[in-house]
């Protein structure tokens, strides 16, 4: 659930104050982009749609209920079916496009008991999963949703997402090859 | 616990900042440990991995979502924050002055500066997402001003090429036709400005067709002046009515 810092700006944004939505804007856009540069693979056009996000999200605040949801699921609820009308839109497109394919840099991952998985493996592994593994890895680690806010995000209950998680990393770490 | 649970517990603990060897040293079987190593492996890579917003791109985002507000604002009855307005200008002359840029701000974005495509999708979103069809009118009219403007620096800079001369022309074109499918929704004084746009901008493309530096835009400058003839009979039209 969102802070009480963050349900008050919530409340003024209902009210149509922009600079609390722009504080909320601020709270999540990095988040939603990472999403959506994720599943899009083209991060150019996912600006443009993490912006379509937001400005739905501000046409429709008004409708979000803090009781029903967290505020981030709700918001990753808008940014899933922008991504689906884009894909309905347009030709969904199997190549990995993201600009760089080189070797994840952070070295806490190149932990001696861990292997160290390439961004072109991760690319290519992530294009075979099922749209629903696909869909949660890309919101509990890419954009860093907690268990809730996927859940919600998601319409499903934790425990699914606990299970769909797994399941979905034991399938990437097949399709990758990795032992 | 199952290994569900176990993966859970072991992305949960590195949530709450503890390092992999501190969730793998509390492994009970080594096993376990290696299954868990490879799943969290995993998942950290996916973090690192994911593309993540450059300070352009988040500039970018802000102004098209701001434009949007910016918009939607007065429609919905409110009045817009100035606070975030100002930080987001704020923020774009921060991109501009130390991301490498050269220009002054966003909004006097030109064609090839980095935020001339912001500055397009800006005005282009406002149109999308406003109802109100005088609105949209207005909105139309201030960007092919801009388009002009443009085109008018670049030939002053002596580099002009096709491009901006046909995002020009598109821009009147999008504006003649929210005229045409509005003809009761703008005012005279709109209508007015209309044609001292088109009357304008009709006079750049046959001074371009004659002047301009690559030839390539001199022949498209030529094709687009005869098919921009049609606006000011239209204009006259609903001038008239």
């Amino acid at each position: 659930m969102e802070t009480a810092s963050e349900t008050t700006l919530i409340q003024q944004a209902q009210h149509g104050n922009v600079s609390a939505f722009g504080k909320l804007y601020d709270q999540y856009a990095e988040r939603v982009y990472r999403y959506l540069a994720f599943r899009w693979r083209d991060s150019a056009e996912a600006e443009d749609l993490t912006a379509d996000v937001f400005i739905k999200a501000f046409q429709n605040i008004r409708s979000y209920r803090a009781g029903q949801a967290p505020f981030g699921a709700w918001l990753f609820r808008i940014a899933h079916n922008v991504l689906i009308d884009h894909w309905r839109a347009k030709t969904r497109r199997q190549t990995i496009a993201w600009e760089t394919l080189e070797t994840t840099a952070n070295g806490a991952a190149a932990h001696a008991f861990a292997q160290v998985f390439t961004r072109a493996e991760l690319a290519w592994g992530v294009a075979q999963l099922t749209d629903l593994q696909q869909h949660v890895i890309a919101l509990r680690f890419v954009a860093e949703c907690s268990i809730a806010e996927t859940a919600r995000a998601m319409q499903r209950s934790e425990e699914a997402v606990k299970d769909l998680q797994h399941k979905a990393l034991l399938a990437l770490r097949k399709k990758i090859g990795k032992p | 616990m199952n290994t569900r649970d176990i993966l859970q517990d072991g992305l949960a603990r590195l949530e709450r900042g503890e390092t992999l060897e501190q969730v793998l040293a509390s492994c009970a079987s080594r096993a376990e440990r290696d299954e868990l190593a490879d799943l969290l492996a995993l998942a950290t890579n996916l973090r690192d991995a994911a593309p993540a917003l450059s300070e352009a791109s988040q500039a970018r985002v802000q102004y098209q979502v701001s434009g949007a507000l910016r918009a939607l604002a007065p429609a919905r009855g409110m009045s817009l924050g100035q606070t975030w307005g100002l930080r987001v200008a704020l923020a774009l002359v921060v991109v501009i002055v130390f991301g490498g840029g050269t220009f002054v701000a966003a909004a006097e974005s030109a064609p090839g500066k980095p935020l001339f495509p912001a500055h397009a999708a800006f005005n282009e979103k406002r149109a999308r997402i406003t109802t109100d069809p005088g609105f949209v009118i207005a909105i139309h009219l201030d960007l092919a001003q801009d388009r002009v403007d443009d085109v008018r620096i670049l030939k002053q800079r002596g580099g002009l090429n096709e491009a901006p001369i046909f995002l020009m022309v598109g821009a009147t074109e999008n504006l003649m036709v929210a005229l045409e499918n509005n003809p009761r929704s703008a005012d005279r004084a709109t209508l007015e400005r209309a044609m001292r746009l088109a009357q304008a901008e009709r006079a750049l493309l046959r001074e371009l067709a004659q002047t301009a530096p690559v030839e390539r835009a001199r022949r498209n400058a030529e094709t687009l002046y005869q098919l921009s003839e049609s606006w000011t009979p239209v204009l006259n039209r609903l001038l008239a009515q």
